[in-house]
């Protein structure tokens, strides 16, 4: 709160003097005045005032008063000494710059005299924004009599809290009547909001004092001593839940969870800031909710377990299969079987919570059931300083359920997490409180956790659907997607025999029932469960699809929320039939283009994801909005950094390091009640985040500490309003930590691994090249298994030829084989001997010397000849780290090798010379960066894929690349900074396909438009996200650039269809540069 | 957790000079570039070690020191989002804008990479940009004249009201004609980004109004 800030800032030194020559001046007058006065005392020693604005006594009135009762008055505001801002009124946004100054009306001065004590400031705050104000921002203000002591006097507690941190003698008498004036529970509960160690330690001390008192007192005004969950030990049961966002079900459901953290003595879970360690992920080893959302990716690492076990052994015995196999034999009269066609099958359990929970209770079987924490009647007794009402009118708008009424606030805020199909009839939904549900449904029952059961039956849910085909795709724990595509030819079988058997099967082995969809992709196999549900199958024929889809509403489409279908409600269209209405161009104004294409497809039936055994992993997260409640900008920081330590926890169990951190947070709305009607819980919140790209990728919790912090400040937040913290990571890639490709597959396809190592032992292994090409069409930019063509050889430099090199007889997987393995698992014994005998002398040693730090001796391979991929094994950083004239050097080493020895070589030797574009270059280039889903931009990025398998060079400290400052735009720094100094990043710079550098993208679209004859809708969507990202980044120089080139390249093109996709291109550009600057680039 | 911020370092006026300082070139140059006013009032002078050309007018330059002089403060404080530069006709229709983009890092950081000279090669990379723009520009009608905008953050002009640093030289709202031209075009000039010095990013391009084409 600086009134006058630019004063101390300009004028410095002779403010300071000014201030030092005023306050000796107050001494000095002091003993006269006390003398002039005679009625003095100390009571306001170490309180410094700054009188702001006009106040009543006035300002020179009160100087007087501090004179004569020992307190000191500040003529200039000094944030470090002035304790206290006096003021009867403060304009707006003077209160906005508000960062915890207590700022007081002067009655608390007069008060305190005529009381003959220093009075709690607290009950004087002027305004409610600041510290010590946990509770009671509502009562705070406006509140004039001190002595009054059925005013709620909240605030002592807060009080105490802030002072125990800069402790004020004076503070401390008081304090004790303080507290025992106090009648009102919630200061007893914000005792318990403590979260400093040792703010702890104070209270504990303090407790046993105050607690008679207060007990005594509370039965007087509330018989029932019911809650008052700061200090007493014993909460209310079922009051206390673990909340935490879990996916269950395919939905997100705030679940209750009926915590065990309340139990232990000093329950950490209770100090709702969280500080302390440790407390993160306790709360995250006891939500046991949490851990069914983990089960996803268990078992998604079992069905990669299964798959790379049967490979190992040669093919997998499938006694699933085998069973059908035989009831095929025995009804010959089985049709035969149909043309291949793709199937899909998504197995999704019955309401798997209450079917598992009851599996066991045949007495429940078709009776109302429902699994959540509750157990009784539904009622709970309703705690102080919740407004329960509001937040049920606030969500009551907010999901347009229809009439909540009666005294909602005594009803159970424990949700279901699933309940049966009879009670579904009744209108219980999953997610729905329980006690609402309850009025609904009386006779409904409920069905206790119970944690292992669920996980013992969704393991032998996948056992059974593992016993049949590998190609499982692990979408949560009930439900799975199978591709029974290959399986179905194989058998011969129909798909309905086979879902039949596969239900049967799940019936039989786990007591539950699965309902299985059936259809030619993953969308409608999914939308055909719906109908197949409960306990029945479907198969939604091709013939179909067209009507079906029509009449469906357009939630059930995948990735339609809550948002978006009230969006698409708003643009008239409620059915899939209507959406089929809306142009993809409409459609992709409304909601990007990425989002806009989907639902475009999703709406006709036409989804072509496919079944992957394991999706990379886009995010690693963790959150907490439970308990959250802070008192001090320190207790989040600490939070923060505890949050941090856990996400690096998940990183490291995952191999992973991100680059952007996100910050989420959840804030109480303004006007929300202060203490929501769950206990803990976050209450109605606003959400807000930030994220910062990190120039490296980490899974430093310090770093992600650091970086969270950072954002925390400049967001700005009032901590004490703080009611949900989340961290995410995101733009992943492997970590360099995985010293070999012999490690487990740690968030990255088996598969790819598996592919990689294979053709390592037999390069020549491999499927047709011809098969590639097809890949290299449909994800020619973010394929995540590159397709590759060997590069042409120095001699052929020709764009077009290397178009031949799609075919070219090489094996592809051998090049991948290496790149895979080098740019996130590289292992020396990946190296080439004959590239490495090719190298320099003194390179070579190097890399012999960083491969023997790695303790795995290089593989003396038997020589295979010597293709160009293997260049890629050295590392592009050596090369980068080299000095000029040893690059050159080494360029012109190669070109004396001459080309049979090593083809290409010169080429890639060539890369850092921007005179040479060979295409073969840029298509290798292009492969790496597809791999490294997020390279670091920083660097030479040109280099930086040349020689990527040597990864030794990557451990050694520190390279750097002198290249000359040629172009002024670019970043110059290329040093390959140590994490930790890597804070300091920029804005994320857009990349396509990795590539950031103009040249790079100028390589890469001619490569795009002269390898392929029709561009794909994926790819084109690629570049118009780039295009936008160029816009946001206020990159329009390079954006013009950009369009240009490809306007030359795509129109130059013989085929029609580029100049269509450059039109497409550069009117989504136009639209956004459009939006953005009102108005459109001038092409020519 | 020490944060090093604007304040701290003083850095947002470093900025604030070092931008100002070059819008100031900046304008003299576009207005000899574009023929605002004759040759005759121009010298050449040098600045970041190319030729630039100066107005020896002095109460326009008056008028160009004075605006900068009110940007300055709000460029330290990262409230200008963009200085605009409008050519219009007699008419006082807008022909073209040149919008510098100024946007600042959120945390400014000193790193020992910090150069100014670095500094210096990406501002002189515009200063040449600019002088060349009449190459991809159509000729401004005779009798033009010009004004300058800012666009800023949020409530910075209540603070600007406030606070006048010059006196009587307020700011009006600029007439939505002056900003708004129709059917225009954009033309990118020059992007800079300084990441290391994390000084600003700074952009220049110039609209174009199609009825101008149109006639040309």
């Amino acid at each position: 709160f600086h009134p006058l800030p630019w004063r101390q800032r300009v004028a410095g030194g002779y403010m300071a003097a000014k201030i030092s020559k005023l306050e000796e001046q107050f001494q000095k007058d002091a003993p006269r005045e006390k003398q002039k006065d005679g009625t003095s005392s100390c009571i306001f020693s170490g309180v410094a005032i700054y009188v702001n604005g006009y106040t009543d006594p006035s300002a020179d009135e009160l100087r007087r008063l501090m004179m004569l009762h020992g307190g000191q008055f500040h003529l200039y505001y000094t944030r470090s000494k002035t304790t206290h801002i006096i003021a009867t009124n403060l304009p707006n946004r003077k209160i906005q710059d508000l960062k915890g100054e207590k700022v007081v009306r002067p009655e608390w001065i007069t008060d305190s005299i005529k009381a003959g004590r220093q009075l709690s400031y607290v009950q004087y705050q002027l305004y409610t924004k600041q510290k010590g104000l946990n509770y009671s921002s509502v009562c705070a203000r406006g509140k004039q009599d001190p002595s009054s002591i059925h005013e709620p006097s909240k605030p002592s507690l807060n009080h105490l809290q802030s002072d125990s941190i800069k402790p004020q003698p004076s503070h401390t008498q008081t304090l004790s009547t303080e507290v025992l004036k106090s009648t009102h529970e919630p200061s007893c509960s914000s005792s318990g909001s403590k979260a400093n160690s040792h703010q702890r330690s104070l209270i504990s001390t303090a407790s046993p004092a105050k607690q008679p008192g207060l007990h005594s007192m509370q039965k007087d005004l509330h018989p029932k001593p019911t809650s008052n969950p700061g200090t007493s030990a014993a909460p209310q049961k079922g009051n206390l839940h673990d909340q935490t966002r879990v996916r269950l079900n395919g939905s997100y459901h705030m679940t209750p969870n009926s915590s065990t953290l309340a139990d232990s003595s000093n329950p950490p879970g209770r100090s709702p800031a969280g500080a302390e360690a440790g407390i993160i992920s306790e709360f995250f080893s006891r939500s046991r909710l949490h851990h069914i959302s983990t089960w996803r990716n268990e078992f998604s690492e079992y069905v990669n377990a299964l798959q790379s076990r049967s490979r190992a052994a040669g093919g997998a015995v499938f006694s699933g299969q085998e069973k059908l196999k035989k009831l095929r034999a025995n009804c010959s009269l089985m049709a035969a079987p149909q043309v291949r066609q793709s199937c899909i099958l998504h197995v999704d359990m019955d309401c798997f919570f209450v079917s598992v929970g009851i599996r066991h209770r045949p007495d429940l079987k078709g009776k109302p059931v429902a699994v959540t924490s509750n157990r009784g009647p539904g009622r709970v007794a309703q705690r102080p300083g919740a407004n329960p009402q509001l937040e049920f009118q606030y969500y009551q708008r907010k999901q347009q359920h229809n009439g909540v009424d009666l005294d909602l606030a005594a009803l159970s805020m424990a949700e279901i997490a699933s309940c049966s199909y009879e009670a579904r009839q009744a209108g219980v939904r999953n997610g729905m409180f329980f006690g609402r549900a309850k009025q609904l449904c009386p006779d409904l029952q409920s069905v206790p956790y119970d944690f292992q059961a669920y996980k013992e039956v969704a393991l032998s849910m996948y056992e059974t659907l593992a016993s049949y085909t590998h190609n499982i795709e692990a979408l949560s724990c009930d439900e799975a997607l199978v591709d029974a595509t290959n399986l179905l030819v194989e058998l011969g079988v129909t798909s309905d025999d086979l879902a039949r058997a596969i239900r049967e099967d799940i019936k039989e082995k786990t007591g539950c029932t699965a309902s299985v969809g059936m259809g030619s992709n993953i969308l409608l196999a999914r939308m055909a469960t719906r109908k197949a549900k409960p306990n029945g199958q479907y198969f939604l024929r091709s013939e179909e699809v067209d009507d079906f889809i029509r009449g469906q509403p357009v939630s059930s489409l995948p990735g339609v929320g809550r948002s978006m279908s009230s969006k698409l409600t708003s643009l008239g269209v409620s059915t899939c039939g209507d959406l089929q209405q809306l142009s993809i161009s409409r459609l992709q104004r409304e909601f990007g283009p990425r989002t806009g294409q989907t639902l475009f497809r999703f709406c006709r039936g036409l989804d072509d994801r496919p079944v992957r055994s394991e999706k990379e992993r886009k995010s690693v997260s963790a959150e907490m909005n439970y308990n959250i409640r802070f008192t001090q900008v320190e207790e989040a920081e600490s939070f923060l950094t505890n949050l941090s330590m856990e996400v690096q926890k998940r990183m490291e169990g995952a191999g992973l390091r991100g680059r952007r951190i996100t910050l989420k947070v959840m804030m109480r709305k303004p006007g929300a009640p202060v203490e929501p009607a769950k206990y803990g819980g976050h209450g109605i919140c606003d959400n807000f985040a930030r994220s910062v790209l990190l120039a490296q990728p980490t899974d430093s919790g310090q770093l992600i500490a650091a970086e969270a912090i950072k954002l925390f400040y400049a967001m700005k937040l009032d901590v004490k309003d703080m009611r949900g913290v989340g961290l995410q990571v995101q733009q992943l890639e492997g970590s360099y930590a995985d010293p070999s490709g012999q490690g487990p597959s740690r968030g990255r396809s088996i598969k790819d691994l598996l592919l990689a190592k294979q053709p390592a032992h037999s390069p020549r292994k491999d499927p047709p090249a011809q098969g590639r090409s097809s890949v290299i069409r449909t994800e020619f930019f973010k394929s995540i298994t590159p397709p590759s063509s060997p590069p042409s050889t120095s001699s052929d430099p020709m764009p077009g030829t290397s178009k031949g090199g799609l075919h070219h007889p090489h094996t592809p997987n051998h090049v991948r084989t290496y790149l895979n393995v080098s740019i996130e698992v590289p292992s020396p014994s990946q190296v080439d001997q004959s590239v490495l005998e090719a190298l320099p002398v003194d390179i070579r040693k190097q890399v012999e010397h960083t491969s023997s730090h790695l303790s795995t001796p290089p593989r003396t391979s038997s020589s295979p000849p010597p293709e160009l991929p293997d260049v890629s094994q050295v590392d592009p950083e050596v090369f980068a780290a080299l000095p000029r004239e040893l690059q050159d050097e080494l360029c012109s080493a190669y070109r004396n090798k001459g080309n049979a020895q090593a083809q290409g070589i010169t080429v890639e030797k060539k890369k850092p010379f921007p005179q040479l574009k060979q295409p073969a270059v840029g298509k290798l280039k292009r492969r790496y960066k597809k791999r490294n889903a997020s390279p670091a931009k920083k660097g030479p990025s040109p280099l930086k894929k040349l020689f990527p398998g040597n990864s030794p060079a990557k451990s050694s400290p520190s390279k750097t690349l002198p290249l000359p400052l040629k172009h002024p735009g670019l970043k110059v720094s290329l040093t390959d900074v140590p994490e930790t100094l890597s804070k300091f990043n920029p804005r994320p710079v857009p990349t396509l396909a990795g590539a950031y550098e103009f040249s790079d993208i100028r390589t890469l679209l001619r490569e795009w438009v002269t390898s392929i004859s029709e561009p794909m809708e994926e790819d084109i969507l690629q570049v118009v996200k780039y295009c936008t990202e160029l816009v946001e980044d206020k990159d329009l120089e390079k954006l013009y650039l950009v369009i240009k080139y490809m306007k030359r390249l795509m129109q130059q093109s013989s085929e029609s269809v580029w100049s269509m996709a450059f039109d497409f291109i550069l009117d989504n550009v136009q639209v956004v540069v459009q939006q953005t600057y009102g108005s459109t680039l001038k092409i020519t | 957790m020490a944060t090093l911020t604007r304040q701290d370092l003083n850095f947002g006026q470093v900025v604030a000079d070092i931008l100002c300082e070059f819008l100031e070139v900046a304008i003299h140059l576009i207005l000899y570039v574009r023929e605002i006013y004759p040759s005759g009032i121009f010298q050449k002078r040098k600045k970041y070690n190319v030729p630039v050309q100066m107005s020896c007018h002095p109460e326009l330059n008056q008028y160009i020191q004075d605006t900068l002089h009110c940007v300055k403060p709000l460029i330290q404080k990262n409230e200008a989002e963009k200085v605009v530069m409008v050519i219009m006709d007699k008419e006082h229709h807008p022909v073209e804008r040149f919008v510098f983009e100024i946007s600042q890092p959120p945390l400014l950081s000193i790193s020992s990479e910090t150069l100014l000279s670095h500094v210096e090669q990406l501002l002189r990379a515009m200063i040449l940009k600019i002088s060349v723009c009449d190459a991809v520009l159509d000729n401004n009608p005779p009798g033009c004249t010009f004004t300058l905008l800012v666009h800023t953050r949020e409530a910075a002009t209540r603070n600007m009201e406030k606070v006048q640093v010059i006196k009587d030289f307020p700011w009006i709202v600029a007439d939505e004609q002056e900003v708004h031209m129709e059917e225009a075009k954009l033309i990118p000039l020059k992007t800079m980004t300084s990441d290391i010095l994390k000084v600003s990013h700074s952009q220049l391009f110039c609209t174009e109004s199609q009825k101008l084409n149109e006639i040309l």
